[in-house]
């Protein structure tokens, strides 16, 4: 709770550019998953990871600004996965408990340096038939990303609006996407193919 | 229908960002975000420096745009008097 959700808001409180999101390495570079709750943002990373592109981080994804560049950069080697996508990736049996933490591993590797943030894929409802991946004109990835970054008091209007004026520097510089598939485990491959076959930017 | 010869200005309480030629605009009071598409950037552009009429505005984008007064009037009507509503625009 206080990694996840209270220092994400003092993050941004500060100054700092924190979403819900998670993000994982592919060649050299950060991607990153955002997404409202239950959207398969951590899943997706776990998916990433356990094909072989380390993750960064599971569920709030934290950017520095690099100059012209963003960075993303690394949490704790921790994921929290709900019981049925920990029983996809371990072919363990769910025992029903909810969310556990599992720490990184061989079959879940973590990368513990900052990198340069590539692209964002903002994560659909799910409603796609198929693996659907467009590219969001920056305007509109402002605007998805405006709901997926934490923010303590929006009856602050001047912390407001430099939020916002940070978010827009982000959606500026970095590509954005809009991802959508069905959400059952046997689609992941192909999501992952499809994130890790995209060429940078 | 808004009053033609009143000025209009944008809301403190909105703030905007051109991107690549498209606008967002962010209700600081609401949290609620709205796009602009060519012609309402474009004059959202102009009452950031300044308050307008209706028909200033309106003469304005006919230039820009090549459309008819009328038509511009109509248009620009339509679009102010709906972001008035939703607090994004002021007239005195």
């Amino acid at each position: 709770m206080f990694d996840n959700a209270i220092c994400p808001l003092l993050d941004n409180y500060h100054g700092r550019l924190t979403l819900h999101g998670s993000a994982v390495a592919v060649g050299g570079h950060a991607v990153a998953f955002v997404g409202l709750s239950r959207r398969g943002k951590t899943t997706l990373a776990a998916a990433m990871a356990k094909s072989g592109y380390p993750f960064l981080c599971e569920d709030v994804l934290r950017v520095r600004r690099d100059g012209p560049a963003y960075v993303a950069q690394p949490s704790r080697p921790v994921m929290r996965l709900s019981g049925d996508s920990l029983c996809w990736l371990s072919g363990e049996q769910d025992d029903g408990g909810g969310k556990r933490d599992v720490p990184a591993g061989d079959g879940l590797p973590h990368v513990s340096g900052a990198l340069p943030l590539s692209r964002i894929y903002i994560l659909g409802d799910g409603a796609a038939t198929s693996v659907e991946c467009a590219c969001l004109q920056p305007a509109k990835a402002l605007a998805a990303l405006l709901q997926h970054a934490f923010v303590l008091d929006s009856e602050d209007k001047e912390q407001m609006r430099a939020h916002f004026s940070r978010l827009s520097d982000l959606a500026s510089a970095v590509p954005c996407r809009a991802l959508d598939y069905p959400r059952r485990f046997n689609m992941l491959p192909l999501v992952v193919q499809q994130v890790a076959g995209e060429p940078e930017g | 229908m808004i009053n033609a010869a009143a000025k209009i200005s944008v809301s403190p309480d909105v703030v905007s960002r051109d991107i690549a030629g498209d606008t967002v605009l962010l209700d600081l009071e609401s949290g609620i975000y709205f796009g602009l598409d060519a012609v309402g950037s474009f004059a959202w552009s102009l009452l950031e420096r300044a308050p307008r009429t209706l028909q200033e505005l309106a003469m304005a984008v006919a230039g820009e745009f090549a459309v008819d007064m009328p038509r511009a009037l109509a248009d620009l009507g339509e679009l102010v008097s709906g972001m008035q509503e939703k607090g994004l625009l002021l007239a005195d």
